[in-house]
């Protein structure tokens, strides 16, 4: 239990997760009395209260959702902080690793934001439309959320209270030294060509709005980006070639440009999923093929620059 | 969604008195925190970089748990590890004036030792050494200068050894102002005179610093320091940097923790506030939904008004903070953080704004502010409109 207070940025971290967290289980039991006995037809003064309770919940969502953004970003500056006070690891990379909640974690983040803007985008489609073809959608979507949040929150208390002090851990030059734990035993080039191949194949299909191969591809473009980022793209923007990292994208000496790069990843993510779930128009698809060359562009940026010059 | 904002800041205006009491406390809240955070990052900032300058290793002889004197031959012995490039013996210690229970930090310097430590180089440039040779003389930091002078010893000092002699010394000089924080309580003079107070022999140090500059050769030469003498024990610069970044998220963390608990007073109160709203508050939204605003649209008005209020206590606060401590240096937390039981250190704090620390603090404030009114407003807006306007 030391560790909670080792550092204050951990405490403050868990203190709000916590915080959101009651007020979501707030939302959780009027959500599940609305979704009980709501009948959309039906003119009684529970059905009036049910309406109205719908209001609370999606402000309650809402404004969690704003925090979450923040503090995701906060989460990660915090592991970049221990980094210092655990021996051997020299960015955020080996904090994760120091035990098996780490990339969970990382990942469980990135999908409560993904889901909370989706259901947001949900909400406000189903506010346009008289009809609220969405309503029971949304809050069963919230269930789910629910479910994510909540298990984020043990994997971050388990994560926090299990991490040692005392042993070393890698760093992140010894965890991504070897080519060798890519999929398929591709060679980073050939990933970096996939990569490519794919966001090609991707705005393709976004551009003639295509459901399922959009679905599919960006099923395939996830994983990819991550592998391409780290084995690929990553020694250009250090400009050393046997630097590989994710994490150290974020630090001052590079700009902060991993900030803008998840940034715009997370955006091109959540536009391509609204465009094959919530909104099917032009609009939207447009905007994620715009997020998605923005993050390519950023990523290869330096790579052209090299081969350029 | 400008325009919201701005009938936000419009309705804000109109009824200034009724937020006066939240924004008030709430800017004191955030006062206080942001001063102690400013104090405590601009200490651990004037910490990293003296320690910056710092020798890389720092080499003791504990015998039974204390520290003695390291005799001078290990000086020799550590310069024939491949990789030290330099080593140097140190004699200072702590010199107890006991009428007043206070010490000063006596400090022997060897002015014709070329490999002199940097910090001491800058602090010494315009000394003329064979004047300040020529009779027992001393340098003294401010702190003690201003002892010195209460005690009406404003010429010079006389020390007592161990040995029952007596030692006068002349003040030659004052340590410039700006280095006040470290070298407040200071005395410097020359080695021999600081061995004789201090009664270490003539062959001992009290410890010796070492230079490694090649970081790749540091480890081997630890442990080459380790076998070479058994009763050592061996300082690196890196401890100490981790020492003090445990020692600083150790205070930040009790004094955060402490924060936590006024926090959700503070709180609970925003949310008492909204609990209990006056007639006229119940009328203004009434009259809102009756003009065919949705409720969200209502909630949302609310949680832009606190947000402006929450927004502004924060800023006001964090600017206050910054003239209390970096204008004013901090008048009476000043002495929580440097401790006041020895000599007065008169220390100004260099401006120092750890970015991440203002935004742990804004989301620390601002978000807990937001979802602790949500729930009384949304009550309050659902309200039957016929039952408030009649």
């Amino acid at each position: 239990m030391y560790s909670l207070f080792i550092s204050p940025e951990i405490t403050f971290s868990l203190f709000l997760h916590l915080l959101l967290f009651v007020l979501l289980s707030i939302a959780l039991y009027h959500t599940l009395i609305l979704l009980h006995s709501y009948k959309r037809e039906a003119t009684s003064a529970l059905q009036y209260s049910l309406e109205k309770r719908a209001y609370l919940i999606a402000t309650i969502i809402q404004l969690s959702l704003f925090a979450y953004i923040f503090l995701l970003f906060f989460f990660i500056h915090t592991l970049e902080g221990l980094a210092s006070l655990l021996p051997g690891a020299m960015c955020a990379a080996g904090v994760v690793e120091a035990n098996i909640y780490g990339l969970p974690l990382i990942l469980l983040h990135f999908c409560i934001i993904i889901l909370s803007l989706l259901w947001i985008s949900l909400h406000q489609e189903d506010l346009r439309n008289k009809k609220s073809p969405y309503f029971k959608r949304k809050f069963q979507l919230f269930l789910a959320l629910y479910m994510l949040i909540a298990t984020a929150l043990i994997t971050e208390l388990l994560f926090f209270t299990q991490l040692d002090f005392s042993t070393p851990v890698l760093c992140c030059s010894t965890l991504y030294r070897q080519s060798s734990t890519l999929p398929f035993s591709l060679t980073p080039l050939q990933v970096a060509l996939l990569f490519y191949s794919i966001y090609f194949l991707l705005i393709f299909s976004l551009y003639k709005r295509k459901r399922v191969p959009t679905l599919l591809l960006i099923l395939l473009f996830l994983p990819l980006s991550y592998y391409a980022t780290t084995y690929f793209f990553s020694p250009y923007i250090y400009e050393l070639p046997t630097h590989r990292c994710p994490f150290c994208l974020l630090h001052k000496e590079y700009y902060f440009i991993g900030y803008f790069l998840y940034g715009t990843y997370i955006l091109a993510l959540y536009y391509t999923l609204k465009s094959c779930f919530v909104k099917k128009d032009k609009n939207t698809s447009y905007k994620s093929i715009f997020f998605l060359t923005l993050f390519v562009f950023i990523l290869s940026f330096n790579f052209i620059k090299f081969i350029v010059i | 969604m400008f325009a919201k904002l701005h009938f936000a800041l419009l309705l804000l205006i109109r009824s200034k008195k009724k937020h006066t009491a939240i924004f008030v406390i709430a800017t004191l809240l955030i006062f206080i925190l942001a001063s102690t955070l400013f104090i405590s990052s601009s200490i651990q900032n004037d910490l990293y970089k003296t320690l910056a300058t710092q020798a890389d290793f720092t080499l003791q002889r504990y015998r039974a748990g204390h520290l003695v004197d390291a005799p001078v031959e290990w000086i020799d012995t550590a310069l024939e590890i491949e990789g030290v490039k330099a080593a140097t013996g140190r004699v200072y210690g702590e010199h107890y004036y006991e009428p007043k229970e206070q010490h000063f930090l006596i400090i022997g310097i060897d002015f014709y030792d070329t490999q002199m430590h940097q910090d001491m180089q800058k602090l010494l440039k315009n000394l003329d050494i064979e004047e300040f040779l020529s009779r027992k003389n001393m340098i003294i930091g401010s702190g003690v200068k201003a002892f010195f002078d209460k005690y009406h010893y404003f010429n010079s000092y006389t020390f007592r050894p161990p040995e029952r002699s007596k030692e006068k010394l002349y003040i030659y000089d004052t340590l410039p102002q700006e280095s006040n924080l470290f070298s407040s309580d200071v005395i410097l003079m020359d080695i021999n005179e600081a061995r004789k107070i201090l009664g270490i022999d003539a062959d001992h140090v009290t410890d010796i610093i070492l230079s490694v500059p090649n970081e790749s050769e540091r480890q081997k030469v630890y442990e080459k320091l380790i076998i070479s003498h058994f009763d050592t024990r061996i300082i690196t610069k890196e401890d100490i940097k981790r020492h003090y970044q445990n020692l600083f998220n150790y205070k930040g963390g009790l004094f955060l923790t402490l924060y936590i608990v006024t926090l959700i007073t503070f709180l609970l109160l925003l949310y008492q506030r909204y609990t209990m709203v006056t007639t006229k508050e119940r009328q203004e939204i009434a009259l809102l939904r009756s003009l065919g605003w949705k409720i969200d649209a209502i909630i949302w008005l609310k949680v832009g008004e606190n947000g402006i209020i929450a927004l502004f206590a924060y800023l006001f606060g964090v600017i206050l903070a910054y003239i209390y401590v970096y204008f004013l240096d901090a008048p009476l937390l000043q002495a929580i953080f440097l401790g006041s039981d020895n000599l007065r250190t008169e220390a100004s704090f260099t401006p120092y704004v750890n970015i991440s620390d203002l935004l742990l603090l804004f989301a620390l404030f601002v978000i807990p502010f937001l979802l602790a009114i949500i729930i009384p407003l949304w009550r309050l807006s659902i309200e039957e409109i016929s039952e408030t306007l009649r």
